[in-house]
């Protein structure tokens, strides 16, 4: 059997709906963190998926290279603000911080 | 020149109304006043008077309102010819006279200002009657003059008989001037003005063809024709005549008349001897030439039964001022038959001699009255009350010796009212009697035997005429007092009675020498070639159809006139023979006023009750009338005002149910679209729950729709 392009998307696919899955339905926030980040690394594969089967210059690997980058970034921001929503609210558990309701 | 002095006659006595009115208790001796003023407006008429002999006329007119192109304006002016003068001199004369008699007559009444007041402005719209020369014009003032008539008749309102009775003469006024408005109009849609000339002319322009009177005449170049059923000629004159009959108590109109002897005796001598009651012959005399000869016979059978009824009535009357009403009535009668049977120059002199001594004879009953009110008064201040009624002539009699100078002054003017030789009321009766002889051998001789009546009656009521007038002399100066003997209390009653003063002995002076012949004629048995006749000439009919034959008349009439004559003056002295034999030698009362006036026989009741008019008019007029006004007022009550009642109610409910509907519809639907919205709101606000990882689901959820709806449609 031919591993297609479509095998590679179908993996990302399902990272990405794992990850939103993790991200919707865990109450811990440090587990929503680790669905995004399944979410950008699904983008990834998705990025180099296209990019091994279309030869112009290797622009998905190149810009999976950059949502790497971002993505570490952006965990060490959110890990920060968990850091200080604990501080403030005491729990990580995303239920209980519903402060902004109606 | 003349007209702006008749203009002055005419605004003087309106100013001195206005001044005495307003400031008349500032003044000091108004009375003076008004009676001065009155005697320069005497003079000034004198003067005018003077000026029209020999047929002179003054015009002035203009027009005062203009319709348009087409039509004619209404024009006002004043005319005056020798008959508006004469009458002009005869009524500022006798009003003079009344001003001076009533200073001392109506001395000790408290509105003494007012009464003057009024007189100078009933004075001021007979002149206006007099000056005016269309019919616009006399029928403004024909109008004033029955309301001031009204005020000064209704003088002593307190008394409610004197109220009822001005009400009543106000009325059968309008009930006359109602036709006489029927007749202005019919003239008016036929000829398009009213100004008298022109009426002269514009009947004598048109003609009667194929039952059709028709006219045309030129206004501002365009021709204007206008056509009427030829019964409107003889309607027109119907109209006006009915006028007079109201204005001149004529029949059937005539019961306002004895009534208003409510008022003050001077204002009955100026109102209804002189010249109020002569303004309706005045106006005949102005629309004679517009009357054709079925109207003309109407007038003289008219005036023909009031004259006999006025005399008949006068007979059994036993108020000494009711018997001078009666007798005007009669008179009246008289010079409305004169112009029915064409005999115009006749009917006014009997208008200026009936004027001089009816004024005279009115003036002397109120010396009587006045002498009597003296003795109620000084019996009273002996402390003698005695309240009678000093009207009534079954208690006077005799007073001939305790008043000579009313007594000569009464018995002249009686002479004259009487038709008696050598007075002047012989010369104007006596050629009234034989025009209507006259009449009616022509009227014969045309085949209608019938209207000798009206010269019959004449004659007949000649006969009463003095029979009445006699009855009133004897029973109220000879024979002996009966107030002394009626009362023990009034014994030596006659002693405080003293005669009249000298304010009050002018006016009878003069009205009595006035009563003579000599003033109207040289020769005392016929005045047809004095002044009187040479001045006021015989009209002409000017009507296209029924012209009466005026010259066959006036032949006719003086063929009979000697026999005429002969034959007056036997009935005059017949009846008052009769009077005489009946009442003049009575010593004492044979008919004492303790009998009820029920207890007369048919003849006497019927006399006395003025044929029962007064009643007839209440059963048939004033009864059924009051009843419609109950009904009226009934339906007014139940019917109108329910409606109106009903018409507040529906309102309310109305206005309850537009409550209703907004406090629960309206209201309703706003609250409910709050309550909708809040429902709304309160629903979806649960999205909002503060939990992050929901608003996640959501995003993404929309996300997945907008993709599959871009997949759908892409």
């Amino acid at each position: 059997m031919q591993i297609t392009l479509q095998h590679y998307l179908f993996i990302s696919l399902f990272l990405f709906v794992t990850g939103i899955y993790i991200s919707i339905t865990k109450k811990n926030a440090i587990m929503i963190l680790i669905g995004i980040e399944l979410i950008l690394n699904a983008a990834n594969l998705n990025l180099v998926a296209f990019s091994k089967f279309d030869a112009d210059q290797m622009q998905g690997q190149t810009f999976a290279l950059f949502v790497i980058l971002i993505a570490a970034c952006e965990a060490a921001v959110a890990l920060a603000i968990v850091l200080k929503a604990y501080d403030y609210f005491k729990t990580v558990h995303l239920n209980e911080i519903n402060n902004l309701k109606y | 020149m003349v007209t702006i002095l008749a203009i002055i006659c005419f605004t003087l006595p309106i100013l001195t109304f206005l001044v005495l009115l307003f400031a008349g208790h500032l003044i000091k001796r108004a009375d003076n006043v008004a009676t001065g003023l009155m005697f320069v407006n005497f003079l000034l008429a004198l003067f005018i008077f003077i000026q029209t002999f020999g047929g002179q006329v003054f015009h002035t007119r203009f027009a005062w309102v203009n319709f348009g192109e087409k039509l004619l304006p209404l024009t006002i002016g004043i005319k005056i010819d020798f008959l508006s003068a004469l009458l002009l001199v005869i009524v500022t004369f006798i009003s003079s006279l009344v001003h001076l008699y009533s200073k001392s007559y109506m001395h000790s009444d408290k509105q003494y200002v007012r009464y003057f007041a009024y007189l100078n402005t009933f004075t001021a719209s007979m002149i206006g009657i007099l000056l005016g020369d269309n019919l616009f014009a006399m029928f403004v003032f024909w109008e004033l003059v029955g309301l001031t008539s009204y005020l000064l008749i209704g003088f002593w309102y307190q008394k409610n008989s004197a109220v009822r009775a001005s009400k009543k003469a106000f009325l059968l006024n309008r009930i006359g001037d109602l036709g006489f408005l029927v007749g202005i109009m019919t003239l008016w849609s036929q000829f398009g003005t009213l100004d008298l000339e022109a009426l002269y002319i514009g009947m004598k322009n048109s003609e009667v063809v194929n039952g059709m009177w028709s006219v045309s005449y030129t206004v501002n170049g365009f021709t204007i024709i206008k056509s009427l059923d030829m019964m409107w000629l003889t309607i027109a004159g119907l109209g006006i005549f009915c006028g007079c009959i109201g204005k001149s108590a004529q029949f059937p109109l005539q019961i306002w008349l004895p009534d208003a002897m409510e008022g003050p005796t001077p204002v009955s001598a100026l109102i209804h001897a002189a010249t109020m009651v002569a303004a309706g012959v005045y106006l005949l005399a102005r629309v004679f030439p517009l009357l054709d000869s079925f109207t003309l016979d109407f007038i003289a059978i008219i005036g023909c039964i009031s004259a006999f009824m006025g005399a008949y009535a006068a007979v059994s009357q036993f108020d000494i001022k009711r018997i001078l009403a009666f007798s005007t009535i009669s008179q009246l009668g008289y010079m409305v038959m004169a112009m029915g049977v064409g005999a115009y120059q006749s009917s006014l002199f009997h208008l200026t001699t009936h004027a001089f001594f009816k004024a005279g004879l009115f003036l002397c009953v109120g010396a009587v009255i006045h002498a009597l009110h003296h003795l109620q008064e000084s019996l009273e201040k002996k402390h003698i009350h005695l309240d009678f009624d000093v009207q009534n002539v079954h208690l006077m009699g005799g007073l001939k010796k305790v008043l000579p100078f009313t007594y000569l002054a009464y018995f002249v003017t009686a002479w004259a009212a009487m038709g008696m030789p050598f007075s002047s009321g012989f010369l104007s009766k006596d050629a009234i009697v034989a025009a209507t002889w006259g009449w009616a051998q022509v009227k014969a001789s045309q085949g209608q035997v019938f209207f000798y009546v009206v010269p019959l009656v004449a004659f007949t009521t000649g006969f009463v005429t003095a029979f009445y007038m006699g009855r009133q002399l004897f029973v109220v100066f000879w024979g002996e007092n009966r107030l002394q003997h009626i009362y023990s209390q009034a014994k030596d009653a006659l002693k405080h009675i003293h005669e009249i003063d000298l304010k009050m002995k002018i006016p009878l002076v003069l009205l009595a020498s006035l009563s003579f012949f000599f003033w109207f004629s040289f020769n005392p048995l016929s005045a047809t070639d004095s002044w009187f006749y040479h001045q006021i000439l015989a009209v002409k009919s000017v009507v296209p159809q029924h012209i009466p034959p005026l010259d066959l008349y006036a032949e006719a009439t003086h063929h009979v006139h000697i026999y005429a004559i002969i034959l007056s003056v036997f009935f005059a002295f017949a009846g008052f023979g009769a009077a005489y034999l009946r009442f003049g030698k009575q010593k004492t009362n044979t008919f004492t006023r303790t009998i009820p006036i029920s207890s007369y026989g048919i003849l006497q009741q019927l006399s006395t009750n003025n044929f029962f008019l007064d009643d007839l008019f209440k059963r048939l007029i004033t009864k059924p009338g009051l009843r419609i006004a109950l009904y009226i007022s009934y339906f007014d009550k139940k019917v109108i005002d329910k409606t109106v009642d009903l018409m507040g109610v529906g309102t309310v409910l109305l206005a309850h149910i537009t409550a209703g509907i907004d406090k629960y519809g309206i209201d309703g639907s706003v609250n409910a679209t709050a309550s909708l919205s809040r429902f709304i709101g309160r629903k979806t606000s649960h999205i909002q729950n503060g939990k992050i990882q929901s608003y996640l689901t959501l995003a993404i959820l929309g996300v997945v729709v907008m993709g599959v709806i871009l997949f759908l449609v892409g």
